[in-house]
């Protein structure tokens, strides 16, 4: 189970950083550099502000990998730490309860919106508004 | 709020063609179960801690999973920033 969802967080997350941090543009390293920045001072206070889009962009995807993966793992394996969404959706196939499925696909979605909402939507807003895109 | 709206509406339309095919048998009622049908049975999930239980359980692996996942990733992205840039231009490392 962990092993699915961090495989479905970490690479999503791991190219959205590198492609970030690599369309910085030079010129802001360069400024930081001359007005005396030492490497791990441009790391925090340049470099990672400025991949900050791709980074937030990166684990909101590997955030629906993870989610997804983890649903798909449950309904294949069920272990003995718990019984969880996926599961149930299982045994309602198993028992042909389809009203049970049908209930568990709507849960999956609102838990899907709800985390949209709470964890990446105040995280993009004040993106938005620190780089000046506010639609 | 138009927004808001339009999301409404658009779940409204998404239930009431449901409710359509329910009523019409396009397929049997064992595999495309009534509206009513799933909402009861959310009820009954929900008021007897099932549903929560479930949620807290499937919650708990995939927040583990993340946070490990964007540690790891941190980590990770450190060293394909410094391998992969050779360029002799590059004053940071």
């Amino acid at each position: 189970m962990l092993f699915v969802v961090v495989m479905g967080t970490l690479w999503s997350v791991v190219i959205a950083t590198d492609t970030g941090v690599r369309h910085v543009p030079p010129i802001y390293r360069r400024a930081a550099l001359t007005m005396g920045s030492k490497r791990l001072h441009i790391w925090l206070k340049v470099i990672l502000p400025a991949a900050l889009p791709f980074i937030v962009s990166g684990m909101k995807q590997g955030w629906a990998f993870a989610w997804r993966s983890l649903m798909a793992a449950e309904i294949f394996v069920t272990i003995l730490t718990g019984f969880g969404l996926g599961q149930l959706l299982h045994y309602g196939r198993e028992l042909s309860a389809m009203d049970q499925v049908i209930g568990i696909m709507l849960v999956i979605v609102v838990i899907g919106l709800l985390a949209d909402k709470i964890l990446f939507s105040p995280v993009e807003r004040f993106l938005h508004r620190r780089w000046g895109t506010n639609p | 709020m138009k927004r808001f709206l339009l999301a409404v509406l658009f779940f409204a339309v998404l239930i009431a063609l449901w409710e359509w095919a329910f009523l019409a048998k396009i397929w049997s009622p064992v595999l495309l179960p009534a509206p009513q049908q799933v909402a009861e049975y959310l009820k009954t999930v929900v008021t007897d801690g099932t549903l929560f239980q479930a949620t807290v359980i499937t919650m708990r692996r995939l927040l583990i999973g993340y946070v490990i996942g964007l540690v790891g990733a941190g980590c990770l992205s450190r060293f394909c920033g410094s391998a992969k840039r050779r360029r002799p231009c590059s004053l940071l490392w």
